[in-house]
């Protein structure tokens, strides 16, 4: 079959839209669906992209849970939930509901008590399981990490590196952000210790 | 120049094309990517290059710099076919900082949709060593990044569709028999309770081709890592084993025709597209299972699939093809890796 569109190339793409409830199907090459739907590729590896169906989806879930949460405040006075406003990124609740993204970290702070459904919404559990200090590496494996560490930086001229650390130590003071600088004066400190224990 | 990672062999390798772990993480010290201004990415890119200045040799490879506004569209195409960012850093990757390891395995992008994007890959049926090596490298950047964390939820990330773990696991599977199998369908609706996402794993336009599945976790929380990478393997080892019996069971005659019949086109075509191809690489590759044919050199098969696509194929090429060209030269490229297989069958009995 040849492409509906060109009428020269094999057909090879099936394209079916519905619009009014009317369907109708074409029949197009490679070409000319590509250039019809220009984000063709191989599908692998893609579902963590936050695109606009996704948002939708979020809001169709967000929408529905606000409504049914009969125990909660947000059914006595939803507008003014929606104007709680995260004090560090200034995202608003109602924002969040809108588009599902997190500001920044204050925001799981301030939203903490309306995310629990969501949460169970999306995720169908509650808690993460690690309760306290959420790490994934353990404390052994935290040993063959700095033995591996230790392993690089040995192999690493010392020098070097403690030239660099002492110019941007010195570089951070000049700008006067003494937090950094102090940060620095302990590696450099630290590097030193190392480099007195092997001498 | 060092290996990529999908050409070095692993296990089962002939059905699991690869194996991929992702994480997201942020830190508490940013505002999260959607509310960053250009300034405060910049400064945020300059404190991770700043701490994280040893994570290559935590990584045990060189890690290089790209940056995806400097290296045009083809090459842009080519990295996001192999799946070393996602559609978010395409989109805008003005916003975004790439660091990929020389073998391709390791990938960190900054200020996707959050701070930290990590990827690790290998071939073959491998999460659990993916997982072991990437909670090191997790590990070093929590000790210097002071990660967003939360007692009840987890890691924090932008979405709620991703916290907890931050993780996600991935399986790419060859299953050119099961998935013509009238069980198939059911087998995927029963996977899908136990919170495992099968899914096609090259679709074009709304066209599946190809017998190539990706198998990844659903959810984020409530598991742990271990659990999420042990279902999965599970799953995937289940997948195996019904591929293998129904390849065992099939008419010799009819598998053989049907691997020998796609050689020929391959072979010989003048041109082809991408759905064509992918079908046809999908019979070939099972005639390689299968031991039909013999390489006289390691051949990765995922870098054969992978090189059809235009990124990739323009890349090959070094130039900059049009749609004919573009038919062309993939049957050229098919065609030089296929001289280094020979049939090892007799063609007539």
């Amino acid at each position: 079959m040849l492409c509906d569109k060109c009428h020269e190339r094999e057909a090879h793409i099936q394209v079916t839209s519905v619009i009014n409830g009317v369907s109708e199907t074409k029949h197009l090459c490679e070409q000319c669906a590509a250039a019809a739907f220009p984000n063709i590729r191989p599908n692998h590896v893609n579902p963590d992209t936050v695109n606009e169906w996704s948002k939708a989806i979020f809001k169709l879930i967000s929408d529905s849970i606000t409504k049914s949460d009969s125990g909660n405040a947000q059914k006595e006075n939803p507008e003014q939930i929606k104007g709680i406003t995260c004090p560090n990124c200034k995202k608003t609740y109602g924002e969040f509901l809108e588009d599902g993204i997190f500001g920044c970290s204050g925001c799981y702070e301030v939203f903490n008590p309306f995310l629990q459904n969501l949460v169970k919404g999306l995720q169908g559990a509650e808690n993460h399981v690690a309760k306290r200090n959420v790490r994934m590496v353990s404390k052994e494996d935290r040993e063959a990490l700095k033995a591996a560490e230790k392993l690089c930086a040995d192999s690493k001229p010392k020098r070097n590196r403690l030239e660099e650390l002492t110019a941007k130590m010195n570089l951070a003071a000049e700008r006067e952000d003494y937090e950094k600088a102090a940060y620095y004066r302990d590696e450099i400190r630290k590097l030193k210790e190392e480099g007195g224990n092997h001498g | 120049m060092d290996d990529r990672w999908f050409e070095i062999p692993g296990k089962n390798d002939d059905l699991f094309l690869a194996s991929r772990i992702r994480l997201l993480r942020n830190t508490k010290e940013f505002l999260f990517p959607q509310k960053m201004d250009r300034e405060m990415r910049l400064s945020f890119e300059k404190e991770v290059e700043d701490r994280l200045n040893g994570l290559s040799s935590v990584v045990g490879a060189p890690l290089d710099k790209v940056d995806l506004n400097e290296v045009g569209k083809i090459e842009k195409d080519a990295i996001r076919e192999r799946n070393i960012i996602n559609e978010a850093a395409y989109k805008e990757n003005e916003k975004t900082a790439l660091y990929v390891s020389r073998d391709e395995a390791f990938s960190l992008t900054l200020n996707t949709t959050d701070h930290f994007r990590m990827t690790l890959s290998s071939r073959g049926e491998n999460l659990k060593e993916l997982l072991s090596k990437i909670k090191m490298i997790d590990a070093y950047v929590q000790d210097r990044m002071n990660y967003a964390v939360n007692d009840s939820l987890g890691f924090e990330t932008s979405t709620l569709s991703n916290v907890g773990t931050g993780m996600r696991a991935y399986y790419i599977m060859h299953l050119p028999m099961l998935s013509q199998d009238p069980r198939f369908q059911e087998m995927i609706n029963e996977i899908t309770k136990y919170g495992v996402v099968i899914k096609e794993g090259w679709t074009y336009g709304a066209r599946k081709i190809g017998g190539i599945f990706v198998l990844y976790n659903q959810r984020t929380l409530g598991l742990s890592e271990e659990e999420i990478v042990d279902i999965l393997s599970n799953v995937g080892n289940r997948l195996m084993e019904e591929e293998r019996a129904l390849r065992k069971a099939s008419n010799e005659l009819l598998l053989r025709d049907r691997v020998l019949r796609s050689y020929g086109i391959l072979q010989y075509a003048a041109k082809l597209e991408i759905p064509e191809a992918c079908k046809l690489l999908s019979d070939f590759l099972l005639g390689v299972s299968e031991h039909y044919f013999v390489a006289d050199i390691p051949v990765s098969v995922y870098e054969l699939m992978i090189g059809i696509f235009p990124g990739n194929l323009c890349m090959y090429y070094k130039k900059s093809l049009d749609d004919d060209e573009m038919t062309q030269k993939r049957a050229q490229y098919v065609q030089a890796f296929l001289k280094h297989f020979h049939p090892s069958i007799s063609m007539e009995e």
